[in-house]
């Protein structure tokens, strides 16, 4: 496994994944500190531009955490931020950012350990794949 | 049904004048949106002509477009007024209008589209440098192949150049006429109801057959230019080192999403508050890197624009065509587009019954 | 002083918290206790709930004036300036009149001081005391001091005396001097409270030591409550989905219905109504979860009487999940040690089956009432008896109550307080404060660099306190923020989200930070500090962008519409009336009462009349006869609406509407005039004898099929009163009663019992096989199959009689006010258990049978409930909107419209008179949606500005 510690921007909604992972937080889970979490109210106000300028600024990985289906505060802007999503994968792979670079996970208000699982197990993969093509750098 | 006006020998744009006008004097429309030359511009600017006695100027098939009409035509359209219009477009601004029409910018229902097989056009300064030795430029380029080769690449390699979505189809590819089809039920109602001209100053006539294999052929040649062109982009583009390199000149002139037709913001986010950067921003990122090139954002702002439209991009060009420093703008958009749209299972300008991806959420069951 | 307590809570789970931010929302100040050392009652065990198998409490959260409590997972904690959350307390006394409550309280000591603890552990790291912890269905263990809600805000410890040997180790430990294992229950008196309202739910039935379960002998038997834990990711097995004995993954769960409910043995003759649901909801998640198909509910009846739990019975059913209609024999252990289970089943047969494990589903424990001072005037209770309750229906049944405490806040004119509207528009002022946490932060961040470094940087300055969540500690950050003159403030702290809600004030901006997430047993110092200043610098960023945000006003039309004069309309009216709001009534035929005329039983009636005779008399109620709504625009707060009454129309103002437009009977025809709907005969009933010797009952008519797939809820019992009346009339009358499932619930169950005492005959059929009936000259033979006999049967009748269902009214209302509808054509409220009378559309409610099939004192309640819901917005001449709402700026909006499409609460809309898109800030709720659809920022959300992420985006990567 590479040295290599990634940096991963965790855009996570308020309700939900942001609560399991001040949860982890709290109970004092460790899950890996170049995590960088921003808190949104809800995955439907993220922005592709939030992903972009993420990738350009030399994240390694852009972890989006919401609330399941139906779980939704806002009813539904998590479904709504799917495809929108799916998207900008789509156009970022074309410039060599390889599309495991971004995902998106459900993570509800409980569940904090699975936050935490799930930053390890994010933090692990990107760490193997290597630094971003924008690491260190940042492109404007 | 098709109808069609026989024309081995004169130019074909003349039949599709001859429609306009017939339209505009049978007030079958109330006016026509079409290019029209006038004694001070060289190039044909597209207009809104209401008066059958100042149609002269009308050169509605001229080899160049001195940019995609879309945005003009939506702005004659953008509500109902019940003036109808008959609006004379390239399939590549039609494409474009029916995204308008999704991004609510306008509605067809006053307008009637008439459109035809588009061989292309030149760019604007090389249009008026051939214009300027050979006055009957606009009829010769439908006959001298070394015209034809002047069109842009994108013309070059669009495999998209029959009319899709318009009401009236004109088609003068694969055949010596001029084939007139009604291809919605408005188009066909327009055209029965210039059924009385049928032998008359218009002289159509019923039937009309169209060479399919050369239109066929046609299609085939462009799309392995664009084949070629798109994977050799895709070489460019492959990572941001590449990107950068191609897009190095930029100037934020921001020409490239002026001149596009579906980029439809009143005004850019780029040009917004977001963008406006504090000189203490400037400073520490000049700090950060050690080296700050400006204006800064160039990056960003055309990775934002891919994704805020390459899935409407209708790869019409003119973001190349526009841009002072010559980078191949189009090139990359449409690489980029066509990848993003056959995964999101959509076409730019194809249905319009198809809403724009994630601007429709479907129920929740 | 303080301001008066209106009202006193007295039950934190759901329903008190309902009952409680229905008052704080008005601007009561309310007193709010539990028993239990924390809020939340039994759904801070639960993680998923029916339909959508997934929480969403948080959308309990009040929607208007937001700005008051706090905005963040509900089951953290309930947060709001308006309530007072005391926990560890009981009600001992009540004493005076409505208005002027004495009210002694028993608090019991929780031994650790919530000022002071810091949450650090070193408490339960010296404990020697470990008992089972019943959070977790006493599957896992726990310190006598502990953390009652794990995922509970402040995580402060507390101590349970039962189990506390005061050996002391724990005070001595504590760094902060925070336990006091001396205090003893205490006596407290609080006085000019206005009401109370009980909300203190009941207890579930203990299984233990019932032979037939075996619980003592085999781990792999557990409670629902217990089997929710184990797949909760916060429960014993942190997930894993394993059993207690040997930790093998389960995949195969036997359900066991009806665990100390419906049992006259133990004098529990009622159905505790929420079981049956339950365990289809755990099978439906074990299988989703496991990806397993083999679980299996044992039991009588399945009760799915609510809207859509019929469908939700068949996607269970279709998960693989089997029902099996069985009488528990015994339950053992197998020779491989898996519990088994001997049975019954429904043709008599002895049979026995393995499982991985054996879910109990518990009711209700039996013999509880309420203490006597319910019987006080000012004391109002949500259910009549300790009861339990679908959540919807708790959530209903606890406005009911609520609106009575309004009435008596109203009448005694207690004080009322909202948010305020002050804007602090200053230049941003920053600051920093950091909590040093006792030592942790200290030991493990270089807090000098950090100084350092954000004040070279940025020029800002940062204060470090030792223990911020301490008083003193409190205290010094509120002067150091007066000192500074600070408006903007950056919290870095263990658990910083409570300072939101302390600080929750619109003039200061505070971004916080958890600084616990970036120290870790494996990372250096350097790192932790590195990390940390990067998140700093990251807050900067997006504080410094951030414009305060602005609260605007808007005066109302302080009235409300209320479509439909039926009994829920008439309750919504008379609710609405009492707190002086007036209301315009529209009732499509010329008279009020709705399904009156198909009620029979006499208290109802009675109580009907009287409302209605209420409503006609009230001066403040307009009622507008053959009428109905033409069209409507507008927003909440001031709505148009058209009405068109007899070929003329006329145009209502009002805040609010209330549709209860209802329904009735379905539609069915029958010339023979033998052959009859349970309605039609309960009626009949009322004035004569029914002279037929052989009576045949048909439920589910048309009803619980597509296309009609769903319980109609008011069948079952009604069919059971027709029968014990006519057994009553005529003990020789032979009743058969063909039924699917008897839905029997609470205390109908009695009236199911009742009548089988009396001799009436039930043969269950299946839906796929609804009884043939012949008619003859005679009268008519039914034909079916009997499960016990196991054989085809016939049975004579010269009654005949359907229990057909309800169905909802035809009235377009779904397309005038662009409401959403169940697939059966009901008005779909926004979240059916939380929010079961809201529209999604704010300012538009929705109760009774347009919503639902319910019975006449449900829609009632219902009524109550909606007009409860509007009179948040009615309740003053002006509402303020909360800050955090979208706005357009129109001189960019290119007028796409895809934040209208995109907008869950229909809060933007086109203007038809000059097409521009505008915000009702009212129904806005700042969720951000459409500035992510918006490509150029035309439209914002103030407190997260585009450019504020961006910066702070670029500032955690640099």
């Amino acid at each position: 496994m590479s040295e290599h510690k990634p940096k991963i921007v965790a855009l996570v909604c308020n309700w939900c994944t942001y609560t399991a992972a001040d949860l982890a937080g709290t109970s004092r889970r460790d899950y890996p500190s170049e995590i960088r979490l921003v808190r949104l109210m809800c995955t439907g106000m993220i922005d592709s531009k939030y992903i972009l300028k993420a990738f350009l600024e030399g994240a390694d990985g852009v972890f989006i955490g919401g609330c399941h289906p139906g779980d939704c505060h806002y009813i539904d802007g998590n479904l709504k931020a799917v495809k929108r999503i799916e998207a900008i994968g789509i156009m970022l792979e074309q410039f060599g950012f390889e599309k495991e670079r971004l995902k998106l996970e459900w993570i509800g208000a409980s569940e904090g350990p699975e936050f935490q699982e799930n930053m390890q197990e994010f933090a692990k993969k990107i760490g193997d794949m290597g630094k971003v093509q924008t690491a260190d750098r940042m492109i404007l | 049904m098709t109808t069609y006006i026989d024309q081995t020998e004169s130019y074909k744009g003349e039949a599709i004048k001859k429609l306009a006008v017939e339209l505009l004097k049978n007030n079958t429309v109330d006016s026509l949106f079409i290019p029209f030359q006038n004694s001070y511009s060289g190039i044909p600017m597209p207009s809104l002509i209401s008066d059958p006695e100042k149609t002269d100027g009308i050169e509605p098939i001229a080899p160049v477009a001195p940019f995609n009409s879309a945005k003009q035509a939506a702005s004659v359209i953008k509500y109902a007024t019940g003036k109808k219009t008959a609006f004379f477009l390239r399939p590549c601004e039609i494409r474009a209008l029916v995204e308008l029409v999704k991004l609510n910018q306008c509605t067809l229902e006053d307008a009637v589209i008439i459109s035809y097989d588009c061989y292309g056009r030149v760019e604007n300064k090389k249009y008026l440098e051939l214009l300027s030795s050979n006055d009957q430029v606009n009829k010769d380029f439908y006959t001298d192949e070394s015209l034809q080769n002047e069109t842009t690449t994108t013309c070059k390699s669009c495999d998209a150049f029959t009319p899709l979505n318009a009401d009236i189809a004109i088609s003068f590819m694969g055949t010596d006429q001029s084939v007139f089809e009604g291809t919605s039920e408005k188009g066909s109602d327009v055209l029965s109801s210039l059924n009385s001209a049928i032998g008359g100053s218009l002289d159509l006539k019923s039937g009309g057959s169209i060479d399919q294999s050369i239109v066929e052929g046609i299609k085939e040649k462009r799309s392995k230019e664009k084949e070629t062109l798109f994977s050799k982009t895709s070489e460019t583009i492959k990572d941001v080192d590449s990107f950068q390199k191609m897009i190095g000149s930029c100037l934020n002139c921001y020409n490239c999403r002026t001149a596009c037709p579906v980029c439809y913001c009143k005004e850019c986010v780029f040009l917004t508050d977001i963008f406006l950067h504090d000189p203490d921003i400037l400073h520490q990122r000049s700090i950060k890197k050690g080296v700050l090139k400006l204006p800064v954002d160039t990056t960003m702002f055309h990775m934002t624009r891919i994704s805020h439209i390459s899935h409407s991009c209708v790869g019409c060009g003119q973001c190349t065509s526009v841009c002072p420093s010559d980078i191949q703008v189009a090139d990359m958009f449409r690489t980029v587009s066509e990848k993003t749209q056959e995964k999101l299972e959509y076409k730019a300008g194809q249905n319009i019954e198809q809403p724009i991806p994630f601007l429709a959420y479907k129920e929740e069951n | 002083m303080d301001r008066k307590f209106s009202t006193l809570v007295a039950g934190a789970g759901i329903s008190g918290v309902r009952a409680a931010l229905d008052l704080a929302e008005l601007g009561y100040r309310v007193l709010l206790i539990d028993k239990k050392a924390s809020a939340g009652g039994i759904l801070s065990q639960l993680d998923y709930q029916f339909p959508n198998d997934h929480c969403g409490m948080c959308r309990t959260l009040p929607m208007i004036d937001r700005n008051n409590g706090a905005q963040f997972c509900l089951r953290k904690g309930i947060f709001h300036k308006n309530i007072t959350f005391m926990p560890g307390c009981e009600i001992e006394t009540v004493k005076g009149t409505p208005g002027n409550l004495s009210i002694s309280l028993k608090r019991s000591p929780l031994g650790v001081d919530p000022e002071k603890c810091t949450g650090c552990l070193s408490c339960e790291s010296v404990c020697p005391v470990t008992v089972k912890e019943d959070f977790n269905g006493n599957l896992s263990q726990r310190k006598a001091i502990y953390l009652p809600v794990p995922h509970n805000i402040p995580n402060k410890r507390v101590i349970d005396f039962e189990s506390c040997t005061k050996c002391g180790e724990c005070v001595s430990e504590c760094p902060t001097n925070a336990i006091d294992i001396t205090k003893d229950v205490g006596i407290e008196t609080i006085d000019g409270i206005g009401s109370v309202i009980l909300a203190t739910g009941t207890e579930l039935y203990n299984p233990d030591g019932v032979d037939l379960y075996n619980t003592s002998k085999i781990k792999d038997v557990v409670t629902a409550t217990a089997f929710e834990r184990i797949m909760s990711s916060s429960g014993p097995y942190k997930g894993k989905i394993q059993r207690p004995s040997d930790g093998k993954e389960i995949k195969k769960v036997a359900f066991i219905q009806c665990v100390g409910s419906r049992n006259l043995m133990i004098g529990a003759d009622y159905c505790s109504s929420v079981c049956c649901m339950f365990a289809l909801k755990e099978a439906a998640l074990l299988a989703e979860k496991t990806k397993s198909s083999d679980s299996a509910i044992f039991c009588m009846d399945l009760r799915t009487f609510s809207r859509d739990g019929e469908r939700y019975k068949e996607r269970v059913k279709e998960k693989g999940v089997r029902f099996i209609r069985s009488r528990i024999h015994s339950v053992e252990k197998d020779d491989s040690g898996n519990p088994s289970i001997s049975y019954v089943d429904a043709d008599g047969k002895q049979k026995s089956e393995s499982f991985d494990l054996v879910v109990l589903s518990t009711g209700k424990s039996q013999n509880l009432t309420h203490p006597s001072f319910i019987e006080n005037e000012g004391v109002f209770g949500i259910s009549e008896t300790p009861d339990f309750k679908e959540i919807s229906d708790s959530m209903i049944n606890s406005s009911f109550a609520s609106s009575k405490a309004i009435q008596i806040a109203k009448e005694y004119d207690y004080e009322t307080k909202k948010s305020s509207t002050q804007i602090n528009d200053d230049d941003p002022k920053l600051h920093i404060i950091l909590c040093s946490c006792g030592n942790l932060f200290k030991e493990n961040v270089d807090l000098t660099k950090i100084t350092e470094d954000i004040s070279r940087i940025y020029g800002i300055g940062i204060t470090t306190i030792d223990q911020a969540c301490s008083l003193e500690g409190w205290s010094e950050l509120k002067s150091i923020i007066d000192e500074k003159g600070v408006n903007r403030l950056i919290i870095g702290a263990c658990n910083p989200q409570i300072f939101s809600t302390k600080l929750s004030d619109n003039s200061l901006l505070t971004e916080i930070i958890t600084l616990a997430e970036h120290i870790s047993d494996t990372e250096s110092v350097d790192e932790a500090t590195k990390s940390i200043l990067s998140e700093i610098a990251s807050s900067i960023g997006r504080l410094k962008k951030y414009t305060p945000q602005k609260v605007r006003s808007m005066n109302i039309s302080k009235r409300a519409l209320v479509l439909g004069g039926g009994i829920s309309g008439l309750s919504s009216a008379k609710t609405l009336s009492d707190s002086g709001v007036p209301v315009t009534i529209v009732e499509k035929s010329d008279k009020l009462g709705g399904n009156l005329p198909f009620i029979s039983d006499e208290t109802v009636i009675k109580s009907i009349k009287n409302l209605i005779e209420k409503v006609s008399s009230d001066s403040n109620i307009d009622i507008l006869f053959n009428s109905e709504l033409s069209s409507h625009k507008g927003v909440p707060g001031k709505f148009e609406s058209v009405i068109s009454k007899e070929n003329t129309e006329l145009i209502v103002q009002t805040g609010s509407i209330i549709v209860a437009t209802g329904g009735g009977k379905a539609s069915f025809d029958d010339e023979n005039e033998r052959v009859k709907t349970t309605f039609d005969l309960s009626i009949e009933l009322m004035e004569k004898k029914v002279d037929a010797k052989n009576i045949v009952m048909m439920q589910c008519k048309d009803s619980r099929v597509e296309p009609f797939n769903y319980c109609s809820r008011i069948c079952c019992g009604k069919a059971l009163d027709n029968a014990i009346k006519i057994k009553e009339q005529n003990p020789d009358a032979k009743i058969t009663m063909f039924y699917r499932d008897i839905m029997a619930y609470g205390d109908i169950e009695k009236k199911y019992t009742e009548a089988r005492r009396r001799g009436v005959i039930f043969k269950r059929f299946e839906k796929e096989k609804y009884p043939e009936v012949i008619s003859n000259d005679n009268g008519f033979t039914i034909k079916a199959f009997d499960f016990i006999l196991n054989e085809d049967i016939e049975i004579k009748a010269d009654l005949l009689v359907y229990s057909t269902g309800v169905a909802p009214q035809v009235d377009n209302l779904e397309k005038t006010l662009k409401l959403k509808t169940t697939v059966d054509g009901f008005i779909k409220e926004v979240d059916f258990k939380f929010r079961p009378v809201d529209t999604g559309k704010e300012g538009i409610f929705i109760c009774g049978l347009r919503r639902n099939p319910a019975n006449a004192s449900e829609a009632e309640k219902e009524g109550v409930s909606a007009a409860q819901r509007a009179l948040r917005l009615l309740n003053s001449e002006i509402l303020i909107s909360s800050g955090q709402v979208a706005h357009v700026r129109h001189s960019i909006c290119s007028r796409c419209n895809a934040c209208v499409t995109a907008c869950p609460y229909t809060a933007r809309f086109v203007s038809v008179e000059d097409r521009k898109v505008y915000v009702d800030d009212i129904s806005c709720q700042g969720c951000g949606t459409c500035a992510s659809v918006c490509p150029n920022n035309a439209t914002i959300i103030e407190g997260f500005e585009e450019k504020g992420i961006l910066d702070s985006i670029e500032a955690a990567l640099g």
